[in-house]
């Protein structure tokens, strides 16, 4: 029978220390099961209690902040007045001319600015408006005399082809009638400068509004930097005699085709429409003509039509066509007959040949 | 080298007076041998336990749960003989708002003494009222002394406007109206919302939602101006609980039709007041020009907000084109019928 081996040295008690207290006694075993408990308990109380507060902890009744012992700090809302300024306000006007605010109007705020990542705080719903005509940046200033109000919202839009569309879409009015680039309602006035689309919104039809309308398109046409219309205009402007207020610029899905940008559009006779986009070469231009032609193709059926193709629109009886010179493409829409239609493109072309859109002549 | 064969030679001197067996008296019993099967199961099913409600691979688990809450549905049982529609027109609001709820079922149907009542109006911009861009405080405060008039306890107005909440209800001219008229005003300030569950939403199915003026509220009522609209064409009734939404409500507008369905899901109001008092018919929603506005004189109450939008589109906007594609939306939900044509409706001229 082999003798019993040596036990095997401790791992851990390398000194062979014993241990402080083996045993512990019962009662103490008792005691420490009831601070456990009644640590848990106090957890349990504050979970719960977090999970359920006091609903008068969130009650924000109006009648505490009247009552006498609760101090309040007011903080001065009003901004220093020199005595003797009309000027409410003195921090910087932004693009807006010092003479903006004027005799017996007060400015309401300083100057709001907005850029297009927080153009919905201002007009959310109708950003995206703004936003298809080349949105840069609004500036927002609010003038106040007595009751009446006038918000002038200026809109930097990038150039004036842009800001001219913006205007004419939302002034798209048959009788309105125009001052150059300016239009004016019972209480509102709508204008171009540059590459800028300002509209002044009056609180009321009132005439102290109209005056102070007139003379804030006055003080932003002597400050606002002037450009040059774009080439569209010179062709259906100067060509065909029509107010560059109607000629309408579609950046984006023109008549509701998604191919279909940079198109520049006017009514020239009843519903007849003559339009006009400038591509970058004959190829790019090509290409969207026929695009236009198999567009135009699927309201009806094709028509003779010499250079250009005419479609008939079966659904309301009337001609569309399209056609190409160079590296633009010409169209009609909606003409009575294939010879009016033919007749408008005819003298597009005529136009552009005659090189109205010449270097000098006033536009880009 | 040689330490290393040194070692090896001790280890196996070692090894060969190393017991080949232990000895039985050492062997654990049986009980002991099952109380460590048990021990070590229980240890490791535990462990497993644990491992599992502390797995959190995406780190979501470990967030703080905000709480939830569900909006209740503010319907009333409808009247017997009630219509769904009521429209009045004329240019008395306080007789057309009572003629147009009396074809819905009457105030008292609707209103119970010392009932909490909500009005919820279009504030969303700083506009005069005149530009239709928003609610009509004159109406608004017909409808108020309507509610009270029935024996409402109290009656509240709230809506989170686009623009400064404290500007928009002065220049409105709705702050003032509320409270000329009775009723407790709600501007929303960041502690005023509260995550909202919307079941079935599409986009909103949890969302912060302006809550604090809907605590203890009985019934709610909305009151929205009729315009139009650049994204959704026309912004009426449903459109109108937009107002109630916090966070980057904005980016809806991207898919703005599926949006206005879901807030006709998340609302189930008592009943809503269509104020065609005066009706913005381009340039919308925020207008601006008062050769935009036409005269409605009309005022509609429907216990069916798409069937009231319907009716608006066509008969208020004048629209001839297809009905906004939030109706259909919402029609497919089941949450109301856009054929008004074919709902119970009564039209009245007040005066």
């Amino acid at each position: 029978m082999a003798a019993h081996p040596q036990p095997d040295p401790p791992v851990f008690n390398t000194f062979k220390r014993k241990v402080y207290r083996p045993f512990y006694s019962f009662r103490e075993f008792q005691i420490v099961l009831v601070c456990l408990a009644v640590l848990g308990a106090v957890l349990a109380w504050v979970i719960w209690r977090g999970r359920n507060p006091d609903p008068t902890l969130f009650h924000s009744d109006d009648s505490l902040l009247t009552k006498k012992e609760v101090p309040i700090y007011k903080r001065p809302v009003e901004p220093w007045i020199e005595p003797g300024s009309a000027v409410r306000t003195t921090p910087s006007l932004g693009p807006f001319p010092s003479e903006i605010i004027g005799e017996g109007w007060t400015a309401s705020a300083p100057v709001g600015e907005f850029d297009e990542t927080n153009l919905y705080e201002k007009i959310d719903g109708r950003e995206t408006f703004y936003k298809s005509y080349g949105f840069k940046r609004l500036y927002f200033l609010g003038l106040a005399s007595g009751n009446l109000s006038i918000d002038i919202e200026l809109f930097d839009l990038g150039n004036i082809g842009n800001a001219l569309g913006a205007l004419v879409a939302e002034v798209a009015k048959p009788d309105a009638e125009f001052d150059g680039l300016f239009y004016s309602s019972a209480n509102a006035g709508f204008l171009v400068r540059g590459r800028y689309y300002a509209r002044f919104v009056g609180s009321d039809d009132d005439p102290a509004i109209r005056q102070k309308i007139r003379s804030l398109k006055d003080a932003l046409l002597s400050k606002l930097p002037d450009e040059s219309l774009p080439w569209a205009y010179a062709l259906l402007a100067n060509g065909l005699k029509i107010s560059p207020t109607k000629i309408q610029f579609t950046p984006q899905d023109a008549f509701s085709f998604d191919f279909a940008t940079e198109v520049y559009s006017a009514k020239v006779k009843g519903d007849t429409e003559v339009f006009v986009s400038r591509r970058a070469d004959v190829a790019a231009a090509t290409n969207l003509a026929e695009k236009l032609a198999a567009a135009f193709a699927g309201f009806g059926k094709a028509v003779p039509g010499a250079d250009a193709k005419l479609f008939l629109n079966e659904y309301i009886n009337a001609v569309d066509g399209v056609s190409v010179h160079e590296q633009y493409v010409l169209g009609v829409r909606s003409a009575a007959d294939a010879a009016e239609a033919i007749k408008w493109l005819n003298q597009l072309r005529d136009i552009l040949k005659a090189s109205t859109v010449a270097p000098g002549s006033g536009y880009e | 080298m040689s330490d290393e064969k040194d070692l090896k030679a001790h280890a196996r001197r070692a090894n060969a007076h190393a017991p080949q067996h232990r000895h039985s008296e050492d062997w654990p019993t049986r009980r002991e041998f099952l109380v460590r099967l048990g021990v070590t199961a229980a240890v490791a099913t535990g462990a497993g336990f644990l491992w599992r409600a502390l797995h959190d691979p995406t780190g979501e688990l470990g967030k703080p749960q905000e709480p939830t809450l569900h909006l209740k549905n503010f319907t009333v049982a409808p009247a017997l003989g009630a219509k769904t529609l009521g429209i009045a027109r004329g240019e008395n609001y306080p007789q057309m708002l009572k003629m147009a709820i009396a074809a819905i079922g009457g105030i008292e149907h609707f209103i119970n003494k010392g009932d909490v009542v909500l009005i919820k109006p279009n504030v969303a911009f700083d506009r005069s009222p005149k530009l239709g861009a928003t609610s009509n405080p004159e109406v608004l405060a017909a409808l108020i002394h309507l509610v009270r008039e029935a024996g409402a306890a109290e009656v509240r107005v709230a809506d989170n406007p686009i623009e400064s909440p404290e500007s928009c209800f002065a220049k409105t001219g709705i702050g003032a109206a509320a409270r000329g008229a009775g009723a407790k005003v709600y501007l929303p300030t960041p502690s005023s919302f509260e995550m909202l569950a919307v079941p079935g939403a599409k986009l909103i199915e949890r969302w912060p939602f302006f809550y604090t003026p809907f605590r203890g509220v009985d019934k709610v009522i909305g009151i929205s101006p009729v315009k139009d609209h650049n994204l959704c064409h026309a912004s009426m009734c449903t459109k109108n609980w937009y107002g109630l939404l916090g966070g980057r409500r904005n980016q809806f507008h991207q898919d703005i039709h599926n949006i206005i369905a879901d807030l006709a899901l998340m609302m189930k109001p008592t009943f809503v007041i269509m104020d065609g008092s005066r009706v913005l018919m381009k340039s919308g929603p925020t207008g601006g020009d008062l050769s935009d506005v036409a005269m409605g004189h009309t005022i509609v109450a429907a216990t069916d907000q798409i069937a009231a939008d319907a009716w608006g589109f066509s008969q208020l906007l004048g629209r001839s084109s297809e009905l906004p594609k939030y109706l259909f939306n919402a029609q497919e939900r089941g949450l109301g019928n856009l054929d008004w044509k074919n709902v119970a409706w009564k039209e009245e001229q007040v005066g």
